[in-house]
């Protein structure tokens, strides 16, 4: 026995260790008082540099300690589900409006009080029952390589599954969230007939089985494997200013086209936030929230991460800006949540892998 | 029942290592089992939708990567630890060591250096393109890329396993083969093999277990496996009960995988007999033969460890900057002391199950200590939501308070239940060895089965308890699934630190932590090579 026991006392003594940590930051959490606590939990998916920074300045300004347990949205929305009236979260961010329709519709949010902060966000981008807002956008588009395609023949999302693209389109999985939620606009803008046979035109048009991320899918434009890639916008800004000497070349040779400009819109996706039901810090909650959407954070999100800023009195950033103006789906971003489970199985019904 | 034999059933329930062990075994399963509970509503929409569209691509593809992983971890794997064993020349000792060595670089991690390197500005086309002006695309984001990644960072498993039951092995069988005429080759197939059947197989067990429960990696990819499904289904879908059929089907593989191997090791007993055993006179090999001894064996290296590490360096040159300070000192911290707490409780339970098995020959102490093991082949991020729900119903009804939820203590269980086959097999292996006569010499000494295990085991499988507590330790620090969903706020480790640049497509940062763990594996494997030594002597 006696030689297990250093072990067990070094093994528990670590263990202590790391309970005590956590046992301050508990006992700070349980004052329940609500208007005078100094924390507030986060579950996010985004974790950014740009987020880190934001969040230290606004520990810096406020006072608030900010504790942040970052997963996949859909990890996340998950342990919400099974902590119910248990969770320490006070806010949830996600990078998808899906996912925030979703975390609405389990009951796990409650809707954002401050009117004057919500006021700073177009209807179109946030919750209608005000459940969540977003605090960033981009769009779905099109790349394609400057030297080689005129972007005359690009028209629509839909135009994507007629047989002409055949062997031409570059588009990552359909277990991505940003292909997901584009597969739940078409239902929501076209019915969901026309979006399953949009569906398959896609697959049948694809340059290759889909791989890799957004970036991957750039630079198999450059390398010749296909004529159009779908993305979002950021990611062009982030490799034209990439650290990779390799892929600012590439991202200089890109150029992006809005689709379904003469119709309903270019499909538009969301970084947002909602304050979750159970929260213990509503108030801390509502502060961050004012302190992501206001005007300097706005245009550091713009300026650094190449998003386009919610806060409509934002400017957008140079390299953004000259992308160009584009006319943004109005379907309602609130709607996704409803048909993006439908739209995930259909392109698992599809191939869409 | 006649009196005898209900003392005797009696002596066996009320044996203290059988009672911890069942204990020790109920916790372990508690979380597991709390998951399949959820089955009750019985809806089957989900289920059939997939089993229509989605089954048989998850199992071809978990089967095609099993089978050929397995197959050429093995090649891979003997072969180097045969030369190792049986020849001398230059730089051996430095290939012994390296050959370990990509087993500190996590899968998911080596997906993300080989597709960077293989990808339209990665150093392979980008030379083409820039200096000799051709443009090439390769592509390594498929089926066969997750194999070759998984043959050349997993092959160690077989390697370590099988040396060190080379190492142990009677020299005397080597040399009746040589003495009734057999050439090398020969006896490496005909005696060698036959006998070496059982560590070549634990280690591809443990192989294919790593592989059909890996989450990372074919997902990078975008292959499909019963894995990625799980996680789909699960909480993308949002269909517990979908994903629980799936997890019971990948379940029953593995049983299967087990089954089989617990069959052809069913034979075997050679134990040695005497605590001294005569080491191998390695041959000395000429030059020529030399060159080729090192080549042979620097293709594994070079391919599982040199050209990442050569990548990964030079992203660290673009990202650097970002990363001085004291945070990151804490993150480092993080992955070091949960990994020790996590390595030394799962090596000490599988000590105690894996002794209460040997000690009895019944069917329960056999059930547990294989039902126990089962973790391994469940995706963490399975295990890390079992052990949730399990938790946070500890709490409530039996606290009314927070007690375990949101503590690193959850974290710790969930790396016990996921890791403790690796330990147990390193440790039953250690028992292997030694056979039951020494215990059975001390217990007719006088000695009880306590002090025994203490004064007589323990000692005798020294080795392999520290060889359970490195791997194990490996195992931990390169998690990933897991740990994101069960960590406490603000809890970071270097393989969270990693994903979360991967995920937000900044691969280039993931490259400092991503050393700076695979320095953590080295040292550690280095730090286990120089016990191996020692115990040699």
């Amino acid at each position: 026995m006696k030689k297990i026991i250093p072990f067990i006392v070094l093994s528990a003594g670590l263990l202590t260790g790391c309970f005590k940590n956590k046992e301050e930051v508990k006992v700070s959490s349980e004052t329940k008082t609500p208007k005078a606590t100094k924390e507030l939990n986060i579950y996010t998916q985004r974790n950014y540099d740009i987020d880190k920074e934001l969040i230290a300045e606004f520990e810096k300004e406020t006072g608030v300690t900010v504790n942040v347990s970052k997963a996949g949205a859909d990890e996340l929305l998950k342990k919400l589900e099974i902590e119910g009236k248990d969770t320490p979260a006070d806010l949830f961010i996600t990078t998808d409006a899906a996912r925030l329709g979703r975390a609405k519709d389990l009951d796990l949010l409650q809707p954002i009080k401050d009117k004057e902060v919500l006021d700073l966000v177009p209807a179109n981008i946030r919750d209608k029952d005000n459940y969540w807002t977003s605090f960033t956008y981009r769009a779905r588009i099109f790349a394609y390589n400057k030297a080689k395609t005129d972007p005359s023949v690009f028209s629509t999302y839909e135009d994507l599954a007629d047989p002409k693209w055949k062997g031409k389109i570059l588009v990552r999985s359909s277990t991505n969230s940003y292909n997901q939620a584009l597969i739940a606009s078409m239902i929501a803008a076209n019915g969901e007939e026309s979006a399953r046979k949009w569906i398959r035109g896609l697959v049948a048009n694809m340059a290759r089985s889909p791989k890799g991320n957004d970036r991957d899918q750039s630079k198999a434009v450059i390398a010749g494997i296909g004529e159009v890639a779908i993305i979002n916008t950021y990611y062009l800004g982030k490799m034209i200013h990439s650290a990779d000497p390799e892929e600012r070349k590439v991202g200089e040779q890109l150029a992006i086209f809005f689709p379904n400009q003469d119709g309903r819109g270019t499909h538009i996706n969301v970084s947002g936030m909602g304050i979750t039901k159970y929260s213990k810090n509503i108030i801390n909650a509502e502060k961050f929230i004012k302190f992501y959407l206001n005007e300097k954070s706005q245009s550091r999100f713009t300026n650094e991460n190449y998003e386009y800023p919610s806060n409509k009195n934002v400017a957008v950033n140079g390299t953004v800006k000259s992308w160009g103006d584009f006319k943004i789906d109005d379907l309602t971003l609130s709607e996704l949540g409803k048909n993006f489970r439908k739209g995930t199985i259909m392109a698992d019904e599809e191939g869409w892998k | 029942m006649n009196l005898r034999s209900l003392k005797r059933n009696l002596n066996i329930n009320l044996d203290s290592w059988l009672f911890i062990s069942i204990i020790l075994s109920f916790f372990l399963l508690a979380p597991i089992v709390t998951l399949f509970t959820s089955l009750a509503s019985q809806n089957i929409d989900t289920f059939i939708h997939i089993s229509k569209t989605l089954l048989p691509e998850y199992i071809k593809n978990s089967f095609l990567i099993a089978l050929f992983t397995g197959l050429f971890t093995m090649v891979i794997g003997v072969s180097t630890a045969w030369i190792l064993t049986m020849y001398e020349f230059k730089f051996s000792k430095i290939i012994n060591v390296g050959l370990i060595l990509p087993l500190a670089i996590p899968t998911y991690i080596a997906g993300y250096v080989y597709s960077g390197i293989f990808s339209y500005t990665g150093i392979i086309s980008r030379t083409a393109r820039n200096i000799f002006g051709y443009n090439l695309n390769l592509d390594v984001m498929n089926i066969y890329g997750v194999i070759f990644i998984f043959t050349f960072f997993l092959y160690p498993y077989v390697f370590i396993i099988t040396r060190s039951f080379f190492a142990k092995q009677s020299l005397s069988m080597l040399e009746s083969a040589k003495v009734l005429g057999k050439s090398d080759t020969q006896t490496f197939f005909f005696v060698v093999l036959p006998l070496a059947r059982t560590a070549i197989t634990g280690g591809i067990t443990l192989v294919i277990m790593e592989v059909l429960s890996a989450f990372g990696l074919p997902s990078y990819f975008g292959v499909q496996t019963f894995s990625t499904g799980i996680f789909r289904t699960w909480l993308t879908l949002g269909d517990t009960d979908a994903a629980i059929n799936l997890a019971i089907i990948l379940m029953g593989l593995v049983f299967t995988i087990i089954f089989i191997e617990k069959k052809s090791r069913g034979r075997r007993n050679y134990s040695f007999s005497n605590t001294k055993i005569r080491p191998i006179n390695k041959k000395q090999l000429s030059n020529k033969h030399s060159v080729i001894a090192i080549i042979f064996c620097m293709v594994p290296i070079l391919f599982g460890f040199i050209i990442p590490l050569m990548q990964l360096i030079s992203w660290t040159f673009m990202t650097y900057k970002d990363f001085i300070n004291y945070k990151f000192i804490k993150v480092i911290w993080n992955t070091f002391s949960i990994a020790i707490a996590g390595a030394i409780l799962t090596t000490i339970i599988a000590v105690i199950i894996s002794n209460t098995s040997r000690l009895k020959k019944g069917k329960i102490s056999k059930i547990l200590s294989k039902l126990t093991t089962i973790g391994y082949s469940i995706p963490g991020a399975v295990i890390a939501i079992g052990v949730m729900t399990f938790f946070i119903f500890v709490d409530r009804k039996i606290f009314k308070q927070k007690v375990f939820y949101g503590t690193l203590f959850l974290m710790v269980f969930a790396y016990i239940i996921r890791y403790l086959a690796v330990a147990y097999n390193s440790v039953e292996s250690g028992f292997d060895k030694i056979g039951m006569k020494f215990n059975e010499a001390s217990r007719t000494l006088g000695y009880g089965k306590t002090k025994t295990f203490f004064k007589v085991d323990i000692p005798m499988i020294k080795g392999s308890v520290i060889g359970a507590m490195i791997l194990t330790f490996l195992e931990i620090i390169k998690e990933l699934p897991l740990t994101l969903i069960l960590r406490p706020f603000n809890f970071q480790t270097l393989s969270t630190y990693s994903k979360q640049y991967v995920d937000d497509e900044m691969v280039q940062h993931s490259a400092i932590p991503s050393i700076v763990l695979i320095l953590i594996g080295i040292i550690i494997i280095v730090f286990f090579e120089t016990i191996n030594k020692k115990k040699e002597k």
